[in-house]
């Protein structure tokens, strides 16, 4: 199969994601890819604001009363509801031991950025903190902490693995590939790949999609997609030429792979 | 109170006044901002969801984030609705996403009526309101491709390579044509931007 293969570069002009992002048509990897370019691109920043405006005066056309009963129960659900902390000054630096919640420094915050979903959030965040966090990768890759024990712990690995993730789809080589439906996206530098269900069959309950990174030898379990709605790192370099595959395995995950491919992508 | 600058804009009742109230805490800010919003709200919403028990808990959600969030809104750097609407929109599309990958899990046979269902019924459900012709004149504007394309993505939550797919043209094209659309009615509405 013929993966179709694209990278958000000068040559692509990232500019033409503008319309489709502002209209939320934009898969959530590619979000996170557009939105780190945002962050560095004045002329975006402020295009796709204008084009939010576009799209909020569309709405008006599909105008719609609620139910009556939803006033009265909308209000007394957000009297349960903490508020998130406002923005800090523009001098403040967002740091990665801040709150998840935390906003970015309000100097990024385009307007038509301000809303959005925590984890693009997070994830753009950590985008700008890549440099630092070196050190913190390196840990990962290690596979040190990652299944170590204790709450604080695995949300610590969590972040960690976000933050990676983040790396991975904003590395100045980062290409996406597509097939099924679905996305790899690879960084050939860091030999490390990314991938995003998309529009694939999501696995029942019982079983689990698998990533597999095949080389010669054979395939080798890269590790399971916990969630397809998300974006999921492989958890093994991916060496330049391999190919990665995704199988639906029993929950758990196994050894080696027990049924056909869903998807193959051939790096 | 120890909110000044809350307190200073709480009497204006601008959309961003009481967006930046309810930043401040003040539900009954909030309560005159859903009054104002609910229509416009709810009704993208259900557009985009279209079921109907999926869509009133999409409506709820999106109130709520409306709340949670609203302090990360600064009313120097874009207006209220603009904001509300994204946040709105965000969600609809999130829910009917999920939605869809539940369905296709079940049935991938409904994916595919579902992809077919007609595009134009929006421009059919506009009502005579000024504004709305307006905003109707504008999409008219647009070649065929470009409003497809538009009204697939904003009221049916589709992603680009899923109107490419349903209209059969190129990922690139798709991706250019909403943007040269949404530019195109921009400039035809006069949008501040």
């Amino acid at each position: 199969m013929t993966p179709d293969n694209f990278t958000l570069d000068d040559t692509t002009t990232p500019h033409e994601f503008a319309g489709a992002y502002a209209l939320d048509a934009l898969p959530a990897d590619e979000v996170a890819i557009f939105e780190a370019h945002l962050a560095s691109c004045a002329d975006c920043t402020d295009e796709v604001a204008s084009l939010h405006d576009v799209a909020a005066t569309l709405a008006t056309l599909t105008s719609e009363e609620p139910p009556a009963a939803m006033r009265a129960s909308v209000l007394a659900a957000v009297m349960q509801v903490e508020q998130v902390a406002a923005p800090r000054a523009a001098t403040t630096t967002t740091t990665v031991s801040s709150a998840p919640t935390a906003a970015p420094a309000t100097a990024e915050a385009a307007p038509g950025n301000v809303v959005s979903l925590d984890e693009h959030r997070r994830l753009r965040r950590t985008t700008r903190l890549v440099t630092s966090l070196a050190a913190a990768l390196a840990l990962v890759l290690g596979g040190v902490g990652l299944w170590a024990n204790g709450l604080d712990t695995q949300l610590r690995s969590r972040d960690q693995a976000s933050e990676q993730l983040a790396s991975v789809l904003n590395a100045p080589d980062a290409r996406v590939l597509t097939a099924e439906g679905s996305n790899l996206v690879l960084s050939s530098s860091a030999q490390q790949a990314v991938f995003a269900a998309g529009s694939l069959d999501a696995p029942d309950s019982s079983s689990v999609l698998q990533m597999w990174v095949i080389d010669d030898s054979g395939p080798i379990s890269a590790g399971l997609v916990s969630d397809p709605g998300q974006p999921a790192l492989l958890d093994i370099p991916v060496p330049s030429g391999a190919a990665v595959g995704v199988t639906v395995e029993p929950a758990g995950g196994s050894d080696q792979p027990t049924t056909e491919p869903v998807v193959v992508f051939q790096t | 109170m120890t909110t000044p600058a809350h307190l200073r804009v709480v009497d204006d009742d601008s959309d961003e006044g009481l967006l930046v109230a309810t930043a401040g805490g003040d539900q009954e800010a909030f309560a005159r901002l859903y009054d104002r919003f609910a229509p416009r709200v709810f009704g993208l919403v259900r557009k985009v969801v279209r079921d109907p028990g999926l869509s009133q808990d999409t409506m709820q959600e999106v109130m709520t984030e409306l709340w949670r969030t609203s302090p990360r809104f600064d009313p120097d750097k874009g207006n209220a609705v603009s904001w509300i609407l994204t946040l709105a929109h965000r969600r609809a599309v999130d829910a009917v996403r999920r939605e869809q990958s539940a369905r296709d899990r079940a049935d991938t046979v409904g994916r595919q009526e579902d992809a077919a269902r007609p595009f134009d019924d929006v421009s059919e459900a506009v009502t005579m309101a000024d504004e709305h012709s307006q905003i109707r004149k504008a999409l008219d504007a647009l070649t065929d491709l470009q409003r497809q394309a538009i009204e697939l993505a904003y009221f049916q939550g589709m992603t680009y390579r899923e109107v490419a797919e349903n209209l059969g043209v190129p990922l690139g094209t798709i991706k250019t044509r909403m943007r040269d659309g949404m530019i195109r009615l921009r400039d035809t509405m006069g949008v501040a931007t």
